[in-house]
C-alpha cells in the first residue's frame, strides 16, 4: 500500500526562491572547482583523449578464449557456458577430434565457437560455469563495431584477446 | 501373498519378486546400474544394497527373492555407507569428463553420485585409459567410462542372440569390446544397447557431440513405423535460440518402457525414422489450392461449399491416429459419402523379429474394428468430392493406385498429408496435416491395445487438426476419442483412462 505523506509548506517554502539559490549555488560552486583543477586530477576522464588506466582485474569486459601452452584450446564444447549464459549469445558447435591421443585426451572441441558481443550482457555466469577455465572475461572495454555482423566474434577473434594487464 | 516390512511398513507383495522388483512397485527408490526388467540379473553393479535384518551383511536388492516376514531397510547407514563405498571403486577409473560426455545429464552415476556419494576422489594413481571406437557403424564404445554392468553384453546375448559384445581380461582391467563388428551393423536393433547403458560408454554416432540432453524436452509418443506401437521418447530440440534456429526439430528417438505391452526395447528403423519428421522443405506449410497458397478460412469454407453435393468419398489412412480419422468419418457420415480404407503397405520381417510387425502403419487396427470396406471396393470412380487422409510412410502400392485414381477422377479432391506426395500433386486442395508429435492422438496396435501419442511441439506453420479443417464441432482431440470409443467400441474412453501403459481391448 502506497503511504501518502501529508507535506504542509509554510510561506517561507512556498515562494520556492530560497532553494533555487541553494540549488544553484552547489552547481555553480562545483563548477569553479572543477575549472580551477587540472585535468588529470578531475573526477570525469575525457574519454576519446584519455583512457582510464587502473581497471581493476575483476573488471567483466571482452571475452578469452584460453589455450594451452602448446596452441590448443582449452575449450571442449560442453556448452555449460551456453546454458548458463542469461542472453543466449554464445553459440557453439561441436567437432569430433576423431585422434583421441593418450596423453591428451581430448575428443571434442569447438568448430564454431561464436559471441554475439550486442547479446553478451557481460554479467560472467560463462566464465563461472566454465569446467575447464577456457572462457574468461578480460578488462578490455572499447568493444566498438562498424556492423552488426563485426559483433559476432568466433574462436580467432576470441583467442586475440589480451589477457588482463596488458601482454 | 506375503508380508514383507520396507523401512518399518508393512506390503502385501506377492512370493517369488525380489527385493528391487517389490520396491519399485511401492515406489521405493533403490539406484541400480546391472538390473534390467527385461534382461537376465546379473548382481555385478553392487548399486542396490540393502540391509536385510537377519543377514550378516547387506544384500543385492535386485537378486535376493523375498520372504515371509522379511524385514527391509533400504535407507539406514550401512546402507548409505555401501553405496557410498561401491560408487568410490565405481568411479576410481572413471574419467570424470561429464563437460564431453553425451550421457551427462542422464546419466545415472551423474546422478546417484550427488545423490548417495559427493565425495573427493582418494585415488592417487593414473587411471587406465582405452581407445575410444566406433564398434560398427551406429555405435560407438568408450570403455573408459563403462562401470562393467554388462546390461550390453545381456542384452545381445539374451533378446537378440547375436553375441556380437564380450568382457575381457579380468579384475579392475576387465572391458567390454566387440568380437563381431559386421554383426553388430546388422543387427536391427542393435541401437538399444545405448539406451540401456546407464553411463556414457555406449552411444550412438549420430547423436554424438549432436545436442546436449538439457536441451531437449522428452515427449512420450507412440512410434510410426509399424503397427507393433512400441512406446517412445522423442528428444525436440526446446532451446529458444536465436542464433540456431531449430527449434522443435526432433533430435532422436529412444525407448519408453511399457510393461503392459511388454516391450522395453526399439528397432532401429524405427529410431532413425525421426529423419522423415525433420524435412521441413517439402512439409506442407500452408492450404494449396490448385499451385496456390490460400489462407485457412478459405481453405475451411471452401470444403464447405464443394463438399455440398451428393456423391462424396472418404478414404481414411492407417498412417494417420484415431482421431484425424473419426473427424473424416463424421464428416463423411453427416453428409452420407463413402468411407473406404487403403490397406497397409507390408515389409518382411527380418530374423528375429522381436516387436517389429508386418504392418507398416500404426494405426491399421482402428479401421479394421470399424469394418469399413477396402479402397478395392470402389466401383464407380467419378465421385464430385473426395477426401484423403495421407501422413509420412507408405500405404499398399495397389491402394495407391486405386486412389490415385479416384483423386485425378473427381471433380474436387483433398488430400490432407504433411509432407507433400504423389497425392497431394494430383489434388485440388492440399491441407496441411501436422505429424504426430505435433498433437494428441491415440493408436489402436496390432495386439488390441489402445495407446496415446502426446503433443510436443505446436503445430508448425500453418497446420491444423482435421477437425479444424471440416468445421466439426469439436473442442480437443479428446472428445473425438470418446466419440469413437462410445460408437464404435461401446466403452467410455478417455486420455486418463489410457493411462501411460494404453488400454486393451
Amino acid at each position: 500500500m502506497a503511504l501518502k505523506k501529508d507535506v504542509r509548506l509554510n510561506w517561507w517554502d512556498k515562494i520556492y526562491l530560497p532553494a533555487v539559490f541553494k540549488g544553484m549555488y552547489i552547481t555553480i560552486s562545483h563548477f569553479f572547482k572543477t575549472l580551477f583543477t587540472p585535468p588529470s586530477k578531475r573526477y570525469t576522464i575525457e574519454y576519446p583523449d584519455r583512457k582510464k588506466e587502473d581497471i581493476p582485474e575483476w573488471y567483466r569486459g571482452l571475452h578469452r578464449l584460453n589455450t594451452y601452452p602448446d596452441g590448443t584450446l582449452k575449450c571442449v564444447a560442453c556448452y555449460c557456458c551456453a546454458t548458463a549464459c542469461p542472453a543466449d549469445a554464445i553459440y557453439i558447435e561441436p567437432e569430433d577430434l576423431e585422434d583421441f591421443d593418450k596423453d591428451h585426451p581430448k575428443e571434442k572441441a569447438p568448430k564454431v565457437f561464436q559471441i554475439d558481443l550486442h547479446r553478451c550482457i557481460y554479467c560472467g555466469f560463462c566464465e563461472e560455469a566454465c569446467p575447464k577455465d577456457a572462457i574468461v572475461l578480460t578488462n578490455h572495454y572499447e568493444i566498438v563495431h562498424t556492423s552488426r555482423e563485426a559483433g559476432i566474434i568466433g574462436i580467432e577473434d576470441l583467442i586475440k584477446t589480451k589477457r588482463e594487464g596488458g601482454e | 501373498m506375503i508380508t514383507v516390512k520396507i523401512n518399518d511398513r508393512e506390503y502385501q507383495v506377492e512370493e517369488g519378486k525380489t527385493i528391487l522388483e517389490v520396491a519399485k512397485e511401492f515406489g521405493i527408490d533403490i539406484p541400480h546400474y546391472c538390473y534390467h526388467p527385461a534382461l537376465s540379473i546379473a548382481g555385478n553393479c553392487r548399486m542396490c544394497l540393502v540391509e536385510v535384518k537377519g543377514m550378516p551383511k547387506p544384500m543385492t536388492a535386485c537378486s535376493t527373492r523375498v520372504s515371509d516376514g522379511m524385514e527391509i531397510y533400504t535407507d539406514s547407514e550401512i546402507v548409505k555407507e555401501a553405496r557410498k563405498g561401491v560408487l568410490e571403486f565405481i568411479l576410481l577409473d572413471h574419467p570424470v569428463d561429464c563437460p564431453i560426455c553425451d550421457k551427462s545429464g542422464e546419466c545415472k552415476l551423474q546422478d546417484y553420485y550427488f545423490k548417495y556419494s559427493a565425495q573427493r576422489s582418494r585415488y592417487e594413481f593414473p587411471k587406465e585409459r582405452h581407445k575410444v571406437q566406433k564398434i560398427s557403424k551406429k555405435i560407438y564404445l568408450n570403455p573408459n567410462r563403462c562401470v562393467l554392468c554388462t546390461r550390453c553384453v545381456r542384452f545381445l546375448s539374451e533378446i537378440t542372440k547375436t553375441f556380437e559384445l564380450t568382457t575381457v581380461e579380468r579384475g579392475s582391467h576387465t572391458y567390454i569390446t566387440c568380437v563381431d563388428p559386421e554383426s553388430l551393423d546388422n543387427n536391427p536393433f542393435a541401437s538399444n544397447i545405448s539406451d540401456i547403458c546407464p553411463v556414457g560408454a555406449l552411444g550412438l554416432n549420430e547423436f554424438r557431440f549432436k545436442k546436449r540432453v538439457w536441451f531437449t524436452k522428452k515427449v512420450k509418443a507412440i512410434c510410426q513405423g509399424c503397427s507393433a506401437g512400441c512406446n517412445i521418447y522423442v528428444d525436440v530440440s526446446n532451446r529458444k535460440q536465436l542464433l540456431d534456429g531449430d527449434d522443435d526439430e526432433i533430435v532422436r528417438i529412444h525407448t519408453a518402457e511399457n510393461p503392459k505391452l511388454g516391450q522395453y526395447f526399439i528397432c532401429d528403423e524405427g529410431r532413425y525414422s525421426y529423419k522423415l519428421y525433420n524435412d521441413r522443405e517439402s512439409r506442407v506449410k500452408v492450404p494449396v489450392l490448385e499451385g496456390e497458397e490460400i489462407t485457412v478460412e478459405n481453405a475451411v469454407s471452401l470444403i464447405k461449399e464443394k463438399a455440398n453435393v451428393r456423391k462424396g468419398v472418404v478414404i481414411l489412412s492407417p498412417l494417420h491416429s484415431i482421431e484425424e480419422n473419426y473427424a473424416a468419418y463424421l464428416f463423411a457420415r453427416e453428409r452420407g459419402f463413402d468411407v473406404f480404407r487403403p490397406s497397409s503397405f507390408r515389409k518382411d520381417l527380418p530374423e528375429p523379429a522381436l516387436f517389429i510387425e508386418e504392418k507398416k502403419s500404426p494405426n491399421d487396427r482402428m479401421l479394421k474394428l470399424m469394418k469399413l470396406p477396402k479402397v478395392s471396393e470402389i466401383e464407380e470412380i467419378d465421385y464430385d468430392f473426395a477426401l484423403f487422409l495421407h501422413n509420412v510412410g507408405k500405404i499398399h502400392s495397389k491402394s495407391e493406385v486405386r486412389i490415385l485414381s479416384v483423386l485425378k477422377k473427381s471433380t474436387f479432391s483433398v488430400v490432407f498429408e504433411p509432407v507433400l506426395s504423389e497425392f497431394g500433386r494430383n489434388a485440388n486442395l492440399v491441407l496441411p496435416a501436422p505429424i504426430f508429435i505435433e498433437e494428441n492422438g491415440c493408436y489402436i496396435n496390432a495386439k488390441n491395445l489402445v495407446q496415446r501419442s502426446h503433443k510436443g511441439v505446436d503445430y508448425m506453420y500453418l497446420s491444423k487438426p482435421l477437425w479444424f479443417f471440416l468445421d466439426i464441432n469439436f473442442k480437443s482431440e479428446e472428445e473425438l476419442l470418446a466419440v469413437f470409443a462410445k460408437e464404435q467400441l461401446n466403452i467410455e474412453l478417455d486420455y486418463n483412462r489410457l493411462g501411460t501403459e494404453g488400454f486393451e481391448l
